[in-house]
């Protein structure tokens, strides 16, 4: 497979103008610049440094190359092209903080690019041994929730990957109860070009896949529209709702609407991690929802009762729903359920997991009525 | 020092299940004396793990990508294929041992779906040929 | 710092969750996995709260100042009830008719009935001699797991598998019989539906009394009489003795004895063994009446169990007398005496059944109950103990001293046991036989007492979290003469046969009553039990004699727990 570089090869550059200025310094720098994390909830990077550099204790930094959302793969392509780059930023962050220990958790899917990581890592060697710096990988053997930055601690600690109560942050008392910094591989991508004067926060990378021609990580400046993109991508059949990964929620397709957080939020729909999945008007929603749907139950964790059986029993009704089994009084019960998880479960896996059916359900009702008796 | 080993977990279990094809009692041991942690934790969280298995599989295996992008590029015609091939249900192993055929999560190649990954490495852009080609390879 | 709940202002401190400061106000929450002695892990989602409009659970949130939290919405009320919806919908129907933790939520919240269908769990597990699981009436709630791994660092149950696959099993999936489990049962105490149970033996006794050829005998264990009438409708703590004894003899045993006795005769060895170490060295000695240490202390520090007293247990003691001394007194073979006893503990019935325990040619104990088995089994036949009339104990097994009550609660042993020393000793009795600085409720106690120009270095722990730790510091080096371990929180009383569901309170009314039998005894110093000193005058001969060491005393494996017969 060869992937074109869409990223600017720092080239260690990033890091070593990084390594001449104070820890912080380095976390001014990074707080001034707007990156905010890619992983999903858009924390401030520089004020997530500046919390765990204060915070008492041995200081760890975790890459976490978990990239699990479905329909997302920036990361990927971000790995197997300038692998570098987020090396630097670990060391920058390590730097940042006074960590002496990284983790890079790459989950199992991404088992092939450990040679190229490892790679990237010999060649950063020099700088790391500067700050005594160890850097080990950690493998994931195949689960979702370990993307979530609590649970991501508990995997790496050996224990089951179930996520922990928040606060504490793991900024304040992360991997063994020490302050860590659990960042995103695009975040950590991002940080070398800070130092380079080559940041800009109102670009950012998005998975783009689905039905369309040319599917793929396209960088985006913020507010530009959705239709101009999908110019680039060429949409295979009529464009009918927009997708962002299985934990984003589903909307109708709108060429006009300019991507923005803002824009996205007010449609009931996250942007997170960047990802963009297009669904044309071959396909319906509400067997979306239920392949959706089908991932949650494979991926709870089990840990609390509402996503645990939660998840069953949402998947229970839209599969009857799907088979045009259900009554309209189903449909109610769904969505109530919908509610209930999405306020009572423990983390934020089970919070964000019913968001596809209620946003499905706000914009695409219709659909699920006419299937019901 | 103990908290290192304690990383080394999945790492080792990892290693073991390629190695072997699975986790015996006996391997699960040796690695919770290796990362000092109690057997029957390192028990229940290999048993969360859906790489990880107690009973071997099968000398190959391949995991189809379960997420709705892929979803969206027929996936479920590719699976259906290779349900029809291999005459096993997703989830199961030929009768000869030879192939395990199951989901996993989002394989992130979402660009280049139907993808799959056989034995841990991806195979993009699947058509009913190129599955033809891929189980003659594996015989 | 102020909070308010529900339109009230409460103040609180830092470090205080929702449902702490609720409950400290008689505000009520419904929880369901939340307990008090353990660790709140959030997992049923009942306690919903909301949370200055977020909507939290109140049990792991911690209160924050000037937060405003509204338990009552109707909001909430839904969310609870939905909450319960899923949860009620995992355990099969005869469940939700019991009377169990779960129901008794379900009539808090004011939920009927799941709308869900039920999915069986097929995992039955009965091949524990003290424990049986049952993974279908499980709700995840975790209590167990973490009762085993925290409390007792046990480590016997584990979760296997994920989401809603997750299920707990014996560690690494094996039968509880083969993993490390001790039968404390305090995982058994903690489930709040009955998925985990003691073994139940009550069909068993039933058919037993039935046999007209046998003599059927009971006894009773000294922490069974201050938590049995809860069962009943009585408070914590109420002592019922004579009514037990009324409504064993109404189930029908032909005679009810009284461990307490026992109790005493295992003092009057124990401190012969532990003033004969004392002068003779390998100290420190460790207590042997709790079944479910010695199987902690021979599974995972095999190194200590020459450390522990070789004195049987009071059941097994009274076990003993019953098939060799009363046998002998009417005249009968050990096979015609059927054995019954009353425990607050699961680990007794694998005592019981342990190779190498009894003193006759047959089983000295043959069946065990526990205190929740007996509270079932009256329940059953419609006795009620507390409308009888009190009746007493039997001869010749039935006399019995404050100290042998003691028994029951953490330190009891010690402080019976030390009264006894103090007069084998120096050849006087204590003037005041209570020995402060060993009660309390810390569950890692430590004191000094001077006998003479001795001065003896004791420990008292309860939990084996705690069994461990001192272990743990002997192996450091730290030195101690005399070491009192019971598996249980509380010692007896809060025994894992105990009735449900347990709190503190509950247990510290119970140690209250134990030790208010021990003061109103007459006689308070277990050497001095007239019944015993019977025995001993026609039979036992003395303390420590060889026929006194071949009935009263057992002996360990080299390592890992003692085997059961089959």
């Amino acid at each position: 497979m060869t992937e074109k570089k869409i990223l600017f090869d720092s080239a260690l550059k990033g890091a070593g103008i990084a390594l001449s200025k104070t820890p912080t310094e380095v976390i001014e720098v990074v707080k001034n610049s707007g990156l905010r994390g890619r992983g999903g909830a858009g924390f401030p990077t520089g004020l997530k440094w500046e919390i765990a550099a204060k915070s008492q204790g041995e200081h760890y930094i975790i890459c976490n190359a978990d990239e699990g959302e479905p329909g997302t793969f920036k990361d990927r392509l971000i790995l197997s092209t300038v692998p570098l780059n987020v090396i630097e930023g670990i060391i920058i962050a390590s730097h940042a903080v006074g960590a002496k220990q990284a983790y890079i958790y790459l989950r199992g899917e991404y088992n092939y690019f450990l040679p190229k990581i490892r790679k990237a890592i010999k060649k950063a060697r020099p700088l790391m041994e500067k700050i005594e710096l160890n850097l080990d990988i950690v493998v994931g053997q195949g689960a979702y929730i370990c993307g979530e930055e609590t649970a991501i601690l508990n995997s790496i600690e050996g224990h089951r990957p179930e996520p922990r109560k928040r606060p504490p942050y793991p900024a304040e008392k992360g991997l063994y109860g020490s302050p860590t910094v659990v960042n995103n591989v695009e975040t950590l991508a991002m940080v070398p070009l800070i130092f380079l004067g080559i940041f800009d926060p109102k670009k950012r990378l998005c998975s783009l896949s689905g039905d369309v021609e040319k599917p793929g990580v396209f960088e985006i400046l913020e507010g530009k529209q959705i239709g101009k993109i999908l110019e680039e991508a060429k949409p295979i059949g009529i464009p009918k709702a927009i997708c962002f990964g299985a934990s984003g929620g589903i909307m109708p397709y709108d060429p006009c609407m300019e991507i923005t957080e803002e824009n996205i939020k007010e449609r009931g729909c996250f942007f997170g991690s960047g990802t963009i999945i297009i669904v044309n008007h071959t396909h319906s929603i509400v067997e979306l929802c239920e392949s959706i749907q089908k991932f949650f139950v494979h991926e709870s964790c089990g840990y609390c009762m509402s996503c645990r059986e939660g998840s069953k029993r949402m998947l229970e009704y839209i599969k009857r729903i799907s088979a045009g089994k259900a009554t309209m009084k189903d449909l109610n019960k769904l969505e109530e359920l919908c509610n209930f998880v999405s306020v009572a479960s423990f983390c934020a896996l089970g919070r964000s997991m019913p968001l596809h059916i209620l946003t499905a359900l706000r914009h695409f009702r219709e659909e699920f009525v006419r299937k019901c008796r | 020092m103990e908290n290192k080993k304690k990383a080394l977990l999945l790492n080792e279990l990892g290693k073991a299940q390629k190695r072997e094809g699975r986790l015996s009692k006996k391997e699960l041991a040796k690695i919770a004396k290796k990362v000092c942690m109690p057997e029957n934790e390192v028990f229940s969280t290999a048993t969360f793990y859906s790489f990880l298995t107690l009973e071997k599989r099968a000398k190959h295996s391949i995991l189809l990508c379960n997420c709705p992008a892929e979803y969206l590029r027929s996936s479920d015609k590719i699976s259906k294929y290779l349900e029809k091939k291999l005459k096993v249900k997703l989830g199961q192993t030929t009768k000869d041992k030879k192939i395990y055929l199951g989901m996993t999560s989002c394989i992130g190649l979402c660009d280049k779906a139907p993808a799959l990954l056989v034995d841990g490495k991806p195979v993009v852009n699947v058509t009913t040929k190129k599955i033809d080609e891929l189980l003659r390879s594996l015989k | 710092m102020q909070i308010t709940i529900d339109g009230k202002i409460l103040e609180f401190h830092k470090g205080q969750t929702i449902l702490d400061i609720a409950r400290t106000n008689k505000i009520e929450i419904p929880t369901l996995c939340y307990h008090k002695m353990l660790k709140p892990e959030g997992r049923c989602r009942v306690c919903l709260v909301e949370a200055n409009s977020k909507i939290v659970t109140a049990c792991d949130t911690l209160a924050e100042d000037n937060m405003q939290v509204v338990t009552t919405s109707e909001r909430i009320r839904r969310l609870r009830l939905e909450a319960l919806n899923l949860i009620a919908s995992t355990v099969p129907k005869e469940t939700l008719r019991k009377e169990n933790e779960l129901t008794k939520t379900m009539r808090l919240v004011g939920f009927k009935k799941p709308t869900y269908k039920h999915n069986i769990v097929k995992d039955k597990d009965k091949s524990s001699a003290a424990i049986w699981k049952s993974m279908d009436e499980c709700i995840v709630c975790g209590r167990c797991v973490q009762a085993c791994s925290k409390m007792q660092t046990v480590n016997a149950l584990s979760y296997m598998g994920r989401g809603y696959s997750t299920i707990v099993v014996g560690s690494e999936n094996q039968p509880l019989k083969d993993t490390t489990c001790v039968s404390c049962g305090q995982c058994s105490l903690f489930c709040p539906t009955d998925a985990i149970t003691e073994a139940s033996d009550i069909s068993k006794v039933e058919k037993a009394l039935r046999l007209k050829s046998k003599i059927k005998v009971v006894q009773v264990a000294p922490s069974v009489r201050v938590s049995v009438g809860e069962f009943f409708g009585l408070e914590p703590g109420t002592i019922v003795t004579g009514q037990i004894v009324a409504s064993l003899k109404k189930l029908g045993f032909d005679a009810v004895f009284d461990t307490n006795l026992s109790a005493d005769l295992t003092i009057v060895e124990e401190a012969k063994e532990f003033v004969d170490r004392f002068k003779k060295g390998n100290l420190p000695m460790f207590t042997s009446c709790c079944p479910a240490w010695i199987d902690f202390c021979c599974e995972f520090y095999p190194e200590f169990i020459n450390k522990l007293s070789n004195t049987k247990s009071p059941q097994m003691m009274l076990g003993a007398l019953i098939k060799t001394y009363y046998a002998k007194r009417l005249g009968l073979k050990p096979s015609d005496i059927i054995s019954v006893s009353i425990m607050p503990c699961t680990a007794k019935k694998r005592e019981a059944k342990l190779k190498n325990i009894n003193a006759s040619n047959v089983k000295d104990i043959d069946y065990v109950l526990t205190t929740r088995e007996l509270g079932q089994w009256l329940k059953s036949k419609k006795i009620n103990p507390a409308k009888l009339l009190p009746a007493e104990f039997d001869c010749p097994l039935g006399e019995s001293t404050g100290g042998g009550a003691l028994f029951g609660v953490t330190g009891g042993v010690m402080e019976a046991a030390l009264r006894t020393a103090y007069f084998y000793i120096k050849g006087e009795e204590m003037k005041d036989p209570k020995i402060e600085p060993i009660r309390g409720t810390k569950s890692l106690r430590e004191f000094e007492v001077n006998i003479g120009k001795n001065k003896v270095k004791g420990a008292v722990a309860h939990t084996l979290e705690r069994a461990r730790e001192i272990i743990e510091r002997i192996k450091k080096g730290e030195s101690f003469d005399f070491v009192e371990v019971m598996a249980c929180p509380g010692g007896c009383i809060g025994g894992g046969g105990q009735p449900k569901p347990v709190d503190w309170e509950a247990i510290e009314k119970r140690a209250k009553a134990i030790y208010s039998i021990d003061e109103n005894k007459k006689i308070r110093l277990c050497h001095q039990n007239p019944d015993l000193k019977r025995v001993y005058e026609t039979f036992l001969q003395k303390p420590g004699s060889k026929k006194a060491k071949a009935l009263l005393h057992r002996k360990y494996p080299k390592r890992g727990k003692p085997q059961q017969q089959d």
